[in-house]
């Protein structure tokens, strides 16, 4: 799947911190709030989907008259996130194209972006001087990492993007690391957490004793009785009074 | 009467079994990396890893207490997943519903809010599923699963790789939703019955065979039975009698100490939770 990749002149700043200061109120005087950003994988050499980057259209028209011209500036590299390109949609009827700024991270370092929500700025430049300024604020999932829109090959990226990106190589696979580690954590509580934490019941020598001349005591009375023959001594009837009917009254069972 | 403060058995089971239940939910949301049609915005992300949260964690500690009461294994399980995943589900819901901020302040304190709203329920939710409903106890297990998803929340955002940080809050989260469901019905009840491994043997966490006896409900124990009646709580030996602490039982009696009941080749150990 190709399409025409069309790199746009964007520098962008974006600030992290944890807590971090609030460049709202320093870019209060900037133009909208760009709140979509697409997180797009950048792998090396992986026929993916490209990007489809288009020309950037101020309120007023086109930027240095040019339409569909790659101008290559480059994109900072802020947390391992460079931007690589903007998707734009005008809406018929609205003044201001619709601009969904699109960034390329390496596998890994898309993963930081789950810490906390991104605040900074866009400007958007081009070679006839005329600058666009956007704030850009995006919030990462509540519960989750972020997911990617796409994958981009970051071979076809211009090398001052790539190195800003700092993508080489095959990214190393965490996840099948951490599935071991978790797997062997979880058997290792299943089979030892009640090794040491559980308290092991253990008879004293004549706490045994005792217990076992109690039980041997209840076998013989009954046993004795029926080897010997003997019928049951006979008793005089009990009346509803006696002790035998003031038992503790059985609440309800469970089977 | 003396009683005991000892950690039990089944309640570290609950923690462990809920640990896993968050490994597992981790392993499955892992996957998740690619935003395809079925998950077209990160608000759906959220509810889904918050349902797969809820429906592991639940499952795993409710099969695993029913299978310490000796109880049906599949009802609990259903039940578990059911109850846990809703529950967290329509918590996490809630919590997409009310945020706003875009400073990573207020982000952070939304996560720690929607993490510990999401534990909360899912522990609420849990700890319903039994005979015995009572109000202090789903609160409490409110509270406790609360605290818990907080620090989950909290450490999700914490500095360094969040992709390690990820699956120690969910299998934080997951231990903390297994506490907060079984634990004060545990320490609430008036005594805990554990049947004993015969000598030489140490129960496993699979093996184990613990129940609480809630106040006015019994359990019958071999040809015995266990009760609370009035707070109190007595032993109803079988009529060729029992021994209790290694003395001969042969009328019912009240437990006023942690005590071995031996009924046969059975042996029991009551451990009284909570004072008359």
């Amino acid at each position: 799947m190709t399409s025409t990749r069309w790199i746009l002149g964007l520098i962008a700043s974006m600030w992290l911190g944890w807590p971090g200061r609030d460049v709202n109120a320093q870019a209060a005087t900037t133009g909208p709030v760009v709140a979509r950003f697409r997180l797009v994988r950048c792998t090396p050499n992986r026929d993916a989907a490209c990007l489809a980057s288009r020309l950037v259209l101020p309120p007023d028209g086109m930027i240095g008259g040019a339409s569909g011209t790659s101008m290559p500036h480059w994109s900072a590299q802020l947390a391992g996130v460079g931007m690589i390109g903007a998707d734009q949609t005008r809406i018929s009827g609205a003044t201001q194209p619709d601009i969904t700024p699109v960034f390329g991270v390496p596998v890994l370092k898309a993963m930081s972006l789950g810490r906390t929500s991104l605040l900074g700025t866009i400007s958007l430049s081009a070679a006839s001087g005329q600058t666009l300024r956007l704030r850009a604020a995006w919030r990462p999932p509540l519960l989750s990492l972020p997911a990617f829109t796409g994958t981009a090959d970051s071979a076809s990226l211009p090398a001052p993007i790539r190195d800003a990106l700092a993508v080489g190589g095959d990214s190393p696979r965490i996840r099948p690391l951490l599935l071991l580690v978790l797997s062997a954590t979880g058997l290792l509580l299943l089979l030892y957490v009640p090794h040491f934490l559980w308290e092991e019941h253990r008879d004293s020598e004549e706490d045994l004793a005792q217990q076992v001349a109690a039980a041997r005591a209840l076998l013989s009375t009954q046993e004795l009785e029926q080897l010997r023959g003997v019928a049951p001594r006979e008793a005089k009837p009990r009346t509803p009074e006696e002790p035998t009917h003031e038992s503790a009254t059985l609440p309800r069972t469970r089977p | 009467m003396s009683v005991s403060r000892a950690l039990s058995p089944s309640l570290s089971a609950a923690v462990v079994t809920g640990w896993i239940g968050g490994a597992v939910a981790w392993a499955i949301a892992s996957g998740w990396t690619d935003s395809t049609t079925w998950l077209s915005s990160y608000d759906r992300i959220d509810q889904l890893v918050a349902l797969t949260i809820g429906a592991c964690s639940g499952a795993g500690v409710l099969t695993m207490r029913a299978r310490h009461r000796r109880e049906p294994l599949m009802p609990a399980l259903v039940a578990g997943a059911l109850m846990g995943g809703v529950g967290a589900l329509v918590a996490a819901s809630l919590g997409l519903a009310l945020r706003g901020s875009m400073s990573p302040r207020g982000f952070v304190l939304e996560r720690m809010a929607t993490w510990s709203l999401m534990a909360a329920c899912a522990a609420a939710a849990l700890s319903c599923y039994s005979r015995t409903r009572h109000l202090a106890s789903t609160a409490e297990s409110f509270a406790l699963g609360a605290l818990g998803g907080a620090v989950a929340g909290a450490t999700l955002s914490l500095p360094g790789p969040t992709e390690l940080w990820w699956p120690v809050a969910m299998t934080w989260c997951g231990a903390a939703i297994g506490f907060a469901a079984v634990g004060p019905a545990l320490w609430r009840a008036p005594i805990v019955v554990q049947v004993l491994p015969p000598r030489d043997e140490r129960p496993s966490m699979w093996s184990l065979h613990e129940c609480a006896i809630e106040e006015g409900w019994s359990r019958g124990l071999a040809e015995s039975q266990v009760g609370c009646v009035d707070g109190a709580v007595y032993v109803y030996p079988p009529p060729a009698g029992a021994v209790l602490n290694g003395y001969p039982l042969y009328r019912a009696i009240p437990v006023t100490r942690d005590a071995i009941l031996a009924v046969g080749r059975h042996r029991y150990r009551l451990t009284l939770r909570r004072r008359a």
